[in-house]
């Protein structure tokens, strides 16, 4: 009981009792003294030694593959908005896109109001109301 | 949607039945012929009337014959945009008409702001200027006259003016949905009254033309005017000083 307990005894790992247990048996016991100062100086031989990883560490892959992220921002939307939700929003920005498409095919040319010098000759005497006779045929005929 | 992104962007404003735009359509088409032939015949009475005051001899008959057609067309031109006016209301009603009178107006510039007799007279004036200028060919009694042929053109102004109130009155009344025909009739019947107190002025000028100057000084004064006729612009009168404009479809007086 008292030679395995010699390498914690040594770093001061055990409790008082068994310290002072093992500390009266090595001062009697010759053998357990040279075993308490053999397990001192290869522990104080592993401490110089450098610390190596191995070049393949499967462990350290896995740990870095199942480490949970920090943030997600699909997970965080799915928790704070529902499906329901989802949906709407879905169907709403699906919708705006095709309007929004419509109205770029649709979306009238700009003409520029036709600068009028004077005087301007709007219309003869023979039909002053050509003008407008003109601007309902044009309408008719462009529907 | 697809639909309704076919569709032209005039039916869409209006928000017209398949029904709605077929009667439009035939209305329009009905129209613009009838339009097309009476702006056809004013046309060919204008030249005629040209033609008879081509000439030193004035063919009385041949004038009042001419300027009777002219003033039939003007007519028939003034209620057949009446009818027309009446026609559209029929088929639509007061909202699409409101949408209608829209793209109307923008398709218009400042209506009955600017009218101006046919493009012949205005040559005539301008040539009547250009004699009084030169004073090479006329005595100073002749040059007197012409003075007062010319002034005859104030008398012209006022009948402008009263057809150019007239006009923009019509227009009002067409622009509305409720079309008030009386209204409209009283309008017609005053712009066709300038019209011909307008042609009968020009007539009268005419008659007093030939009073005041020989052959001789009539036939130069008429060259001056035949080489500001070919040197007119393409088109008729109603898209001269503007050539931004599309050219209008009628042809008066070419």
């Amino acid at each position: 009981m008292i030679q395995p307990n010699l390498l914690d005894y040594s770093k001061g790992s055990l409790n008082r009792s068994e310290s002072q247990k093992i500390k009266a048996h090595t001062e009697r016991c010759e053998r357990c003294a040279v075993l308490l100062a053999q397990e001192v100086s290869f522990d104080r031989t592993l401490a110089c030694l450098p610390e190596e990883m191995p070049a393949n560490d499967v462990w350290a892959l896995v740990r870095v593959r199942t480490k949970p992220r920090r943030f997600r921002p699909l997970a965080a939307l799915e928790i704070m908005v529902n499906t329901r939700m989802r949906r709407v929003v879905a169907t709403t920005a699906t919708m705006a896109a095709v309007i929004g498409a419509f109205f770029i095919v649709n979306w009238p040319t700009y003409q520029p109001p036709v600068l009028l010098t004077t005087p301007q000759v709007v219309a003869v005497s023979d039909e002053p109301l050509a003008q407008h006779t003109d601007a309902v045929f044009d309408v008719i005929e462009k529907m | 949607m697809i639909a309704l992104m076919a569709m032209p962007v005039a039916v869409r404003a209006l928000d017209l039945s398949a029904d709605q735009k077929q009667k439009l359509k035939a209305v329009g088409a009905e129209a613009r012929t009838n339009i097309e032939s009476r702006r056809k015949a004013l046309g060919q009475a204008r030249m005629d009337l040209l033609g008879v005051y081509r000439l030193y001899k004035l063919d009385e008959r041949k004038a009042q014959d001419a300027i009777t057609r002219i003033g039939s067309a003007q007519k028939a031109l003034l209620e057949a945009q009446l009818d027309n006016q009446n026609k559209i209301r029929q088929i639509l009603n007061a909202d699409q008409f409101a949408d209608f009178q829209r793209m109307i107006s923008t398709r218009m510039h400042r209506p009955g702001m600017a009218i101006e007799p046919p493009f012949e007279e205005k040559v005539l004036e301008d040539s009547l200027n250009a004699a009084i200028r030169s004073q090479t060919s006329l005595t100073p009694d002749q040059t007197r006259r012409v003075e007062r042929i010319r002034r005859v053109g104030q008398s012209r102004q006022e009948a402008m003016g009263s057809m150019r109130q007239s006009v923009q009155e019509l227009t009002a009344v067409y622009s509305k949905f409720d079309l008030d025909s009386k209204a409209a009739r009283k309008l017609v019947d005053s712009i066709h009254r300038d019209q011909m107190s307008l042609m009968w002025m020009a007539h009268r000028r005419q008659q007093a033309i030939r009073a005041v100057l020989g052959e001789d000084q009539f036939n130069q004064l008429q060259q001056s005017i035949e080489q500001q006729l070919k040197a007119r612009p393409r088109g008729d009168h109603r898209s001269r000083g503007d050539s931004s404009r599309k050219p209008p479809q009628g042809n008066h007086g070419k």
